[in-house]
């Protein structure tokens, strides 16, 4: 689905991989039936490849890092890379209060509290691209742990927004991020899967009022 | 009836379960431990691939109802399990075991073919089903309701599971030996007989039912790993009825 966080996930790394790939995107809302029949929990992003199916997005995005060697995603010391799967699970602190956000409905309590738990969330991102002192995560190109957390880095402003907080997320407590954020949309894979926060929030709110407008014209 | 774990000769330290207040045992250069605690089965999966690769390490014990200050040094979220050597660790059980497998190749627990691999992983993702009921069943009021429930969640998800081993026509996933998957699920299938003592007439295990899981079980029952870190269900239960101590009818069946 084209606004689907963790199926944009696995559109960059087909990207940043250079797979040649097919496209079927799914109504959420009504799921066709012959999907059920080639995924019984009928989720998205799906990956189809020689008659076998699979779900989950670090699943799949894991399988075409190995299937596909070129670039490697992960750091080749076993340690660096279950180091960096650890921090992709950690993400989930400042993606689960997003969701919450989204649905707050104005709650400036809720809003609040949420984004008291982005921004601890971010921090401990901060402190680990200052400890790694590179571009990137993981180093002078983007990797795993990098592509992993955007699709919800470009899901903040828009957030941000609907908090209706301009300084939500604070320059000066976010240096680094901010500047790994500007390198991040130069990059092509990134470029291939990136919408904006118009686009965003034109989605999120046509998904909140409970008529989710999939094939909308951005 | 006295249940210990048998402490393989892997074990080199272990500890009481140790709660707020305790200073960590200080741990020696290039030795391996895990933080855990004795009937977690995120823990136990960490464990058995440390039996599977026969690595030698230490077991450090923590009380989770009454955590000790450090353990959120080595794991901001303050759960086990949790691997250290020198000042590096790990949490999350998955992560930890996927770092053992690829330190200590041999054998090797997942299928070459990355294919194959991704479809094992994804098991393992899809046993959360029973996983999930589990944990309702532990930290909820054990009351009828909430036994069916959880008792119908997990059989439709050993039903896939059932196919799934069916389709591969093996004694294992993983072939002729356990592999990650067989692994990976084994503690929360180790639990099931406990589930069966206290679940009265919603019989969850049985053999019309899963005619290839349940000579699985018995065929894990064999395997070396398995049997390092094996409880039985009295055990389970004993356990249980300790986190729900004003219910009367779980220590019935005690």
């Amino acid at each position: 689905m084209k606004y689907c966080p963790y199926a944009q996930r696995v559109r960059i790394i087909i990207a940043a991989k250079n797979v040649k790939h097919e496209i079927v995107n799914i109504n959420l809302k009504s799921k066709p039936d012959w999907f059920f029949e080639k995924n019984p929990l009928g989720k998205v992003p799906a990956l189809e490849k020689d008659g076998a199916l699979m779900f989950e997005s670090m699943v799949i995005c894991d399988y075409l890092n190995e299937a596909y060697p070129e670039p490697p995603l992960y750091p080749a010391d076993p340690w660096q890379k279950a180091h960096d799967r650890v921090f992709i699970e950690l993400w989930s602190k400042v993606s689960s209060p997003m969701y919450k956000v989204y649905f707050a409905k104005g709650d400036q309590h809720v809003l609040a509290q949420c984004f008291d738990d982005i921004r601890d969330g971010l921090d401990m991102f901060e402190v680990e691209l200052s400890k790694r002192g590179t571009c990137f995560f993981a180093g002078a190109k983007p990797g795993m742990l990098d592509y992993m957390i955007w699709p919800w880095v470009e899901r903040l402003p828009m957030a941000q927004q609907m908090a209706g907080d301009d300084d939500a997320l604070p320059e000066e407590r976010y240096l680094k991020l901010l500047s790994w954020m500007t390198n991040m949309k130069e990059e092509p894979a990134v470029r291939a899967t990136f919408m904006s926060p118009e686009t965003h929030l034109k989605f999120l709110l046509s998904h909140i009022s409970g008529s989710p407008e999939y094939d909308m014209e951005e | 009836m006295a249940n210990k774990v048998a402490l393989s000769s892997l074990v080199t330290m272990t500890t009481k379960h140790l709660s707020s207040g305790s200073s960590c045992p200080p741990l020696e250069d290039g030795v391996m431990r895990v933080y855990s605690m004795k009937y977690c089965p995120y823990a136990q999966r960490t464990h058995l691939v440390l039996a599977a690769k026969n690595i030698k390490h230490e077991v450090v014990y923590v009380n989770l109802k009454n955590k000790p200050e450090w353990l959120f040094e080595k794991n901001s979220l303050g759960k086990v399990p949790v691997l250290q050597i020198n000042e590096h660790c790990l949490f999350e059980s998955l992560i930890t075991c996927d770092y053992l497998d690829e330190v200590y190749p041999e054998p090797p627990l997942y299928p070459a073919q990355p294919l194959k691999k991704a479809q094992d992983r994804m098991f393992i993702e899809l046993w959360s089903q029973i996983s999930a009921a589990l944990l309702k069943l532990y930290f909820s009021k054990k009351d009828e309701q909430i036994m069916k429930k959880s008792c119908d969640d997990i059989k439709s998800g050993l039903d896939v599971f059932e196919t799934e081993l069916t389709k591969r026509g093996t004694k294992f996933f993983g072939g002729d030996t356990p592999g990650m998957l067989d692994y990976m699920i084994w503690p929360w299938a180790e639990r099931l007989p406990m589930v069966e003592m206290i679940a009265r007439n919603n019989g969850v295990l049985t053999q019309d039912r899963f005619p290839k899981m349940l000579p699985w079980m018995v065929d894990m029952m064999e395997d070396n790993a398995v049997k390092t870190v094996y409880l039985p269900p009295e055990a389970h239960l004993k356990f249980l009825t300790t986190l729900d101590p004003d219910n009367s009818r779980l220590r019935s069946f005690l």
